[in-house]
C-alpha cells in the first residue's frame, strides 16, 4: 500500500511532471486515440474513409450472432491452454542457466537464448511455414526418417481418423482441418521464448542466496529447491507471462495469417478472432463491425486479466 | 573511469544514429514538399513484384524523367499479399500515391469515392504516340481491349489505363515432357492431360523420383480447376440467359440461383466439381496448403512437370528454370468427351479479355496533370513496346511486335463464352461465397475429396452466404447512388444557371445515365433480395 502525499507536497516540484509530457503525448496519440476511435467507429456502418452512417448498436447485436468469432473462441481456449504448458520450457531453461556455476557459461548461455531474437518473427515464420510442407518439409522428412510415421497411420487405423496419416501420402499438415490445431501447437517447437527465460531468469537472480543456503540445510535437494523455493518466488513473473501471453493469444493472427490465409485454411480450423477481425475489415470491407468485434474482444481480454490478477496469487 | 569512457561512447553513438534517424525523415519530409517548387515528385505504386516489371517500370520512368526533367517518378512496388490491406490504409488515411494499380482489393464505391474519371484522357489522342500509326486515334482506341479494364459499367467512366495484357498458360518442362513421352508435344485437350499425368505419376514411380504431373497451390490450382469448372456450365448459362442476352451476368446468376433455375445439384454444375476433383488428385498431396511461390519452386526446381499459372510469371519461371519451358492453352474437354463432353460448347474464346496493369489517378493526388501525363507516356506505343520487350509481358497497345516468348500468351480469339464458377465469380463480388468455397476444397480436392462431400458441405451455407454477398453489392450500390446526389445537385444547379452552356448539359446527361446504370443495378439486387426474403 502506497503511503498517500499531500496536495501541497506533491504540487511542489509541479514543473517535473513536465517531463512526463512527451510521453503522455506519445500514448495517448498511439494507443488511445486509435482505441477510442475504435469505440466510435463501432456504432457506424462504416466502409472505411470518410463516409459512414449511423447504426447505433447493429453491429453489436450482428456480433453477438456470429458463430464464426465465438467459435473463433474455442480454437484461443485451446492455443492459451497449450501456451501455459509452453511457459515450462522457458522457466526450465531459465533454472538451468541460473544453476550453472560459472559466470562465463551463464553469460553465453544467455547470448545464445537472446539470440535468435534478432531474427525477424517473419522470418521464424516462413521458416516454420516450410517445415511444415506436405512434400519437402522437415516435419513430414524427420517423421518418415525416424519411423513415427508408420505409428501415426497404425494410431490413424486404430483411431478410425479418416485416412489423416496414410502410408505413401505425405501429412498436409496445413491442408487437412483436423491436423491444423495440433500444427499450430507444434509451431515454435521447443518454445523457449528468450523474452520469458530473461524474464524468469531476472527473477530467480533476485533470490537471495541466504535462502538457497536456508533450503540447504533443511536438506532440500535439487527438485524441492525448484518446487519450494525458487518456483513460488518467480511466480510474479509467471503471472507477467501468463497475462502477456493471454493477450497476445487473444489479439495475435500473424501466424495464422501466413500459415493459413485469411479465412484460417482448410474448414476454416485455424480462425481466430483477430484473423476474423482482419478479415471483415480488409476483405469485406465491414470496419464499423470490424470495430465492434475489437469492442468484444478487449472486454475479454480486460475481464481474463481481472481474474488472472485475481485468482493467479504470489504468497510472499 | 573504463566504463565512464565505454558509456560516453555509448551515448555518443545513440545520440548519431538518432540525429541521422531524424535528419532522414526531415529531408524525406521535405522532399514531399517541394512539390510546390521546382521539382516535382510524382509516385506510382503497384503489385507486380515478378521479375523484369520493376527495371522495365524503372527504365520507362527514366525515359520519362529525362524528357521533363523537372520531375521525379517514384515507383513504389507493393507485395500482393498486404496490397489491399496497404491501399485501404493509404486510401483512407490521404497519403495515397499519385497512380496506383487498380485491381486488387478495388470496389465501386472505393473508385467511385478516391479515383479521378479519365474520360478525358480516354478520348483525346495521346500526344506521346506522335509520329506513329496511333497519332490521331483517342488513347482507348490504341489499346486492344478499348481500354474496357479502366472502365466502370456501373460508374459509366474510365477510371484507369492499362499497360499489359494478361492470359492463363499451362507452363511444360519440356525436357522432362521429352523423356516421358519421348516427344515434346504438349496435350491439346483434357482427356490428352488426364493420360500425360498418368504417364507422369508412373514415370515417377517407375525412376523412384518426387515427381507430380502439376504443380498446385492455393493460388495456381484454381486457375485450371476454375476454368475446367466453367467449362462444364457454358451450356447452362446459354440456357439461363434470356433470349439475346450473351455471357455472364453476375447478379442475373445469383438471382437464378435463388429462383432455384440451377443449385449445386444441377448435373452441369456436379460434372464442374468432378472435374475440379479429378485434376486435383494430379497435384501434389496437400497442394492447398501451399501458396503461389511453393508451387513455382516445385516446377522450376523439376519437380513437376506442368504448373497452371498467368502469362506475368513467364519471365520469372525463365529466368529461374534450367530448361527450356513450353506454353499452350490450358486443355479443355474435348466435345466428343463420353463424360465431359455433354455441357460444354467448346473452347473458351478470350477476345473478351481486358488489359491488366491499369493504372489509375488518385483524387488526393497534389499533381494530377503530371500524372495524367505520365500515364499517357506509360501507354505510348513507343514505352509499351519497351515493355513488352524488357519484361515479357503482353502488351496492351495495338500494333507492337511481340516476341516468340510472349507470342503464346497472346490471347485466343475465337471460342465460345465461359459458364459460371463455383463461387460464381472469381475475385472480390462474392466473397462470402469464396470463402464457403475456398475452406471445403479440401473436401473435394483432398486425398480423401469426393463430389458429394464438398457439395453436402456447401450446401447449407450458400443460400446465406449468396444473400449477404447480395446485400453487400446491394450496400455498395446505394452507397454510391447518395453520394452522387450531391454531384447530381451540383451539376444540375450549373446546367439549369447556364441554359446555353453545351458542356454543362453535357455532363449532367453523362451523370444520368450513370447514375441510371448504378440504380438499375440497385434495384435488381433489391428486387433478388425481396424474393429471397418472401421464400
Amino acid at each position: 500500500m502506497s503511503n498517500s502525499i499531500s496536495k501541497r507536497k506533491a504540487l511542489h516540484e509541479w514543473k517535473l511532471y513536465l517531463f512526463i509530457v512527451p510521453a503522455l503525448l506519445l500514448l495517448l496519440t498511439f494507443s488511445y486515440l486509435p482505441a477510442i476511435s475504435a469505440i466510435y467507429h463501432s456504432f457506424f456502418r462504416w466502409t472505411g474513409g470518410d463516409s459512414k452512417e449511423f447504426i447505433g448498436l447493429k453491429n453489436f447485436q450482428a456480433a453477438l450472432s456470429d458463430s464464426i468469432f465465438w467459435d473463433s473462441f474455442i480454437l484461443i481456449a485451446i492455443l492459451v491452454a497449450s501456451n501455459v504448458v509452453k511457459l515450462v520450457p522457458s522457466i526450465v531453461m531459465a533454472v538451468l542457466i541460473h544453476r550453472l556455476k560459472s559466470d562465463r557459461w551463464q553469460y553465453w548461455y544467455r547470448v545464445g537464448v537472446v539470440l535468435p531474437m534478432i531474427v525477424p518473427g517473419l522470418v521464424t515464420l516462413f521458416i516454420w511455414k516450410f517445415f511444415f510442407d506436405p512434400t519437402h518439409g522437415a516435419l513430414n522428412q524427420f517423421l518418415d526418417i525416424s519411423g513415427l510415421k508408420t505409428l501415426l497411420v497404425h494410431f490413424d487405423q486404430a483411431l478410425h481418423l479418416g485416412g489423416i496419416f496414410s502410408e505413401g501420402v505425405p501429412i498436409s499438415w496445413l491442408g487437412e482441418p483436423a491436423l491444423i490445431i495440433p500444427s499450430l501447437i507444434i509451431w515454435g517447437f521447443p518454445w523457449i521464448g528468450a523474452v520469458g527465460v530473461l524474464i524468469y531468469l531476472a527473477g530467480l537472480q533476485s533470490i537471495g542466496a541466504e535462502i538457497y543456503e536456508a533450503a540447504e540445510l533443511d536438506g532440500a535437494n535439487s527438485w524441492q529447491r525448484f518446487r519450494f523455493v525458487e518456483f513460488p518466488l518467480i511466480m510474479t513473473q509467471v503471472r507477467l507471462s501468463l497475462v502477456m501471453l493471454i493477450i497476445a493469444t487473444l489479439q495475435g493472427y500473424g501466424l495464422q495469417f501466413l500459415l493459413l490465409g485469411p479465412d484460417g485454411g482448410p474448414g476454416g480450423r485455424g480462425m481466430v478472432p483477430g484473423l476474423w477481425m482482419f478479415n471483415r475489415a480488409f476483405l469485406a470491407g465491414e470496419f464499423g463491425y470490424a470495430c465492434a468485434l475489437g469492442i468484444f474482444l478487449f472486454a475479454f481480454i480486460l475481464g481474463l486479466t481481472v481474474l488472472n490478477n485475481r485468482y493467479v496469487r504470489v504468497e510472499k | 573511469m573504463r566504463d565512464k569512457i565505454l558509456n560516453a561512447i555509448g551515448m555518443a553513438l545513440l545520440g548519431v544514429c538518432f540525429a541521422v534517424s531524424l535528419v532522414r525523415i526531415a529531408a524525406r519530409q521535405f522532399s514531399r514538399d517541394e512539390q510546390g517548387g521546382d521539382h516535382v515528385t510524382i509516385r506510382f505504386a503497384h503489385w507486380q513484384l515478378e521479375n523484369g516489371v520493376r527495371s522495365t517500370l524503372d527504365q520507362i520512368a527514366a525515359e520519362y524523367m529525362k524528357l521533363h526533367p523537372g520531375v521525379k517518378v517514384v515507383q513504389l512496388p507493393i507485395p500482393e499479399s498486404i496490397y489491399t490491406n496497404w491501399l485501404v490504409t493509404q486510401l483512407v488515411g490521404e497519403t495515397a500515391p499519385d497512380l496506383i494499380q487498380i485491381g486488387i482489393g478495388m470496389t465501386d464505391e472505393r473508385i467511385a469515392r478516391f479515383f479521378l474519371p479519365l474520360d478525358d484522357l480516354a478520348s483525346n489522342p495521346n500526344p506521346y504516340n506522335r509520329g506513329t500509326s496511333l497519332e490521331d486515334l483517342p488513347l482507348r482506341a490504341t489499346l486492344f481491349d478499348g481500354m474496357e479494364s479502366g472502365y466502370v459499367s456501373t460508374l459509366l467512366e474510365y477510371y484507369g489505363v492499362p499497360i499489359s495484357g494478361a492470359s492463363v498458360r499451362m507452363y511444360y518442362n519440356l525436357e522432362l515432357l521429352e523423356q516421358i513421352t519421348g516427344a515434346g508435344t504438349p496435350p491439346e485437350t483434357y482427356e490428352e492431360l488426364v493420360s500425360l499425368a498418368k504417364e507422369t505419376q508412373a514415370y515417377a514411380q517407375r525412376k523412384g523420383v518426387p515427381l507430380v504431373p502439376i504443380a498446385g497451390s492455393r493460388y495456381n490450382a484454381p486457375m485450371i480447376m476454375q476454368r475446367l469448372f466453367s467449362s462444364q456450365t457454358q451450356k447452362l448459362v446459354e440456357r439461363l440467359n434470356p433470349p439475346g442476352i450473351f455471357g455472364e451476368d453476375l447478379i442475373r446468376r445469383a438471382d437464378d440461383y435463388l429462383d432455384g433455375r440451377w443449385s449445386l445439384d444441377s448435373e452441369e454444375v456436379r460434372s464442374g466439381f468432378d472435374l475440379m476433383h479429378e485434376v486435383g488428385q494430379y497435384m501434389q498431396p496437400g497442394f492447398i496448403q501451399l501458396q503461389r511461390d511453393d508451387a513455382t519452386l516445385s516446377f522450376v526446381q523439376g519437380r513437376a512437370l506442368m504448373i497452371s499459372t498467368g502469362s506475368w510469371d513467364a519471365t520469372s519461371i525463365r529466368q529461374q528454370a534450367s530448361f527450356r519451358i513450353g506454353v499452350s492453352t490450358i486443355p479443355f474437354p474435348s466435345t466428343e468427351s463420353r463424360v465431359y463432353g455433354r455441357y460444354l460448347l467448346g473452347e473458351l474464346s478470350e477476345a473478351g479479355t481486358n488489359g491488366g496493369v491499369v493504372f489509375g489517378i488518385t483524387r488526393g493526388s497534389p499533381q494530377a496533370d503530371v500524372a495524367k501525363d505520365f500515364l499517357r507516356f506509360l501507354a505510348s506505343q513507343r514505352m509499351n513496346q519497351l515493355w513488352t520487350d524488357e519484361s515479357g509481358w503482353i502488351p496492351a497497345v495495338v500494333g507492337i511486335k511481340v516476341t516468340p516468348d510472349v507470342a503464346p500468351f497472346l490471347p485466343v480469339t475465337v471460342g465460345y463464352l465461359p459458364g459460371i464458377y463455383p463461387s460464381i465469380a472469381a475475385g472480390g463480388t462474392f466473397p462470402s461465397l469464396n470463402r464457403l468455397v475456398g475452406i471445403n476444397l479440401h473436401r473435394l480436392v483432398g486425398a480423401t475429396g469426393d463430389t458429394g462431400a464438398f457439395i453436402n458441405a456447401i450446401k447449407p451455407g450458400y443460400r446465406d452466404a449468396l444473400i449477404h454477398d447480395l446485400r453487400r453489392n446491394h450496400r455498395t450500390a446505394l452507397d454510391i447512388s447518395q453520394r452522387s446526389d450531391t454531384q447530381f445537385g451540383g451539376l444540375a444547379w450549373t446546367a439549369l444557371a447556364q441554359p446555353n452552356d453545351v458542356k454543362a448539359a453535357a455532363r449532367m446527361n453523362a451523370f444520368m445515365q450513370s447514375a441510371s446504370m448504378n440504380d438499375r443495378k440497385l434495384y435488381r439486387i433489391r428486387h433478388s433480395l425481396e424474393k429471397a426474403e418472401v421464400q
